[in-house]
């Protein structure tokens, strides 16, 4: 994790933001969810995209694509030991094979086009870092 | 993220909320699989309503319209599907029990919040509105309390418990006991109990509008002998020589009776079956027999 990332401050909260999603396509590509867990607190989005990963992981398949595209990240609206921030997310078209490289139409997706989203975060200050508690899109 | 000042804000404000009740399109189990979820709506299964008022006794009342400009959209949840979301294992026992009166709808809710746009382009903690129309939600769900919620005026489609509340109160059959031989019985002659009750009932309901038929099976048959033991079996029994539910006795009065645990099945306007979460009994009338000890005598058989 960037220090950047690591500060009880706007643009620790900003950099927190980018450091997660870069998690997210990260472990699409290696298939490894764990970070993505690591740094949730009760996120449900992000436990959902580790669990998809994980199941497709047990069954051989393999992610192509799917990344998330980070657009315009806003100035978050900053509360106590905790961070709403904006910003705009698109995804890349995803296409899921199974083990024999077939491709599985109803895993796969098309291109997202950027949309509007807001993440929750809180301060830990035990591990001095930000947790995902919330990332909702559209 | 847990937002007290706005909490304490909504409180004060009357105890008026706006809420919307939807199955987040982004749960796990909710049908998308691709790493990025859009929020789309309420789900087919949502339950949309518009008001949570606080009563001074610290309960939450939910009815069906907001004020204008109401600065937040709510969204309840049941607290099983947030801690177990992955699994999407919810059952009845992860709930805590609202007390309600008969008439009421009152269930254990997470309640999250998330803000909408306001007329001027603005939000009620300067979230940035994306350009979007009043009225839109923007930005990320904020988890705001969890309690007891009365949701009668938003009429959701009866829950599983609900519907077991009335699945309790059903007139399901009394299954009479039938014993072998008719009569007294024979010490040393096993007593055959069998019933011969309808082991399947079908009701039709109304639950505050809605058409619940609920298809109630006898699933186990507890058989009190009256001697101390109980047999239990899932099935109703049979006559001889068909039995599969017997019992021996020393000689004197006994009286049986049968115990009968039914599950239950449900439907609610003609949707999906969902089995009823619990289980009910019914007690048969008990019959007195007597079992005497027959003694052997010999006799001449030319006489």
């Amino acid at each position: 994790m960037p220090d950047e990332a690591r500060a009880q401050t706007p643009e620790g909260a900003q950099a927190f933001v980018r450091y997660y999603i870069d998690l997210i396509n990260r472990t699409s590509t290696v298939m490894d969810a764990a970070p993505l867990r690591e740094f949730s607190d009760g996120c449900r989005d992000c436990n959902r995209i580790a669990t998809n990963v994980e199941e497709h992981a047990a069954l051989g398949h393999d992610y192509q694509g799917g990344q998330v595209v980070i657009g315009n990240v806003l100035a978050p609206v900053m509360g106590d030991g905790e961070a709403s921030v904006p910003l705009y997310v698109g995804q890349t078209p995803l296409v899921v094979r199974d083990g024999s490289g077939t491709v599985l139409s109803d895993e796969s997706s098309d291109e997202i086009p950027e949309m509007y989203a807001g993440i929750g975060l809180r301060w830990d200050d035990t591990r001095q870092t930000w947790l995902m508690q919330d990332f909702t899109v559209g | 993220m847990s937002r007290l000042p706005y909490y304490a804000t909504v409180v004060l404000n009357a105890f008026v909320v706006a809420w919307v009740f939807a199955s987040p399109a982004s749960a796990a189990g909710g049908g998308c699989s691709n790493t990025l979820c859009p929020e789309v709506g309420a789900a087919p299964s949502a339950l949309t309503a518009s008001y949570v008022s606080g009563s001074s006794g610290g309960g939450w009342t939910a009815s069906s319209s907001a004020p204008a400009d109401q600065p937040w959209t709510y969204r309840l949840t049941k607290p099983c599907a947030i801690s177990d979301q992955e699994a999407g294992a919810c059952g009845a026992a992860d709930f805590r029990e609202c007390p309600a009166p008969p008439d009421r709808v009152v269930e254990d809710f997470v309640v999250e919040q998330r803000r909408l746009v306001l007329p001027g382009d603005r939000t009620v903690d300067g979230f940035p509105t994306g350009g979007q129309p009043p009225g839109t939600p923007v930005g990320q769900w904020d988890t705001l309390l969890r309690a007891c919620i009365d949701i009668t005026a938003l009429n959701p489609p009866p829950s599983p418990d609900e519907v077991y509340r009335y699945f309790r109160t059903l007139p399901l059959p009394e299954l009479p006991t039938r014993q072998q031989p008719p009569g007294d019985g024979l010490s040393g002659l096993p007593v055959v109990f069998h019933t011969d009750g309808p082991t399947t009932q079908t009701f039709d309901l109304d639950i505050r509008g809605f058409d619940v038929d609920i298809v109630a099976t006898a699933s186990s048959f507890t058989w009190h002998t009256g001697d101390g033991t109980d047999l239990v079996s899932s099935d109703p029994g049979a006559p001889w020589p068909d039995h599969s539910v017997s019992h021996d006795y020393r000689s004197g009065t006994y009286t049986s009776s049968l115990t009968t645990t039914w599950t239950g099945t449900y439907t609610v306007d003609g949707g999906a079956p969902a089995d009823v979460p619990g289980t009910t009994t019914t007690d048969g009338p008990p019959v007195t027999f007597d079992v005497l000890e027959a003694r052997p005598v010999l006799v001449n058989p030319y006489d």
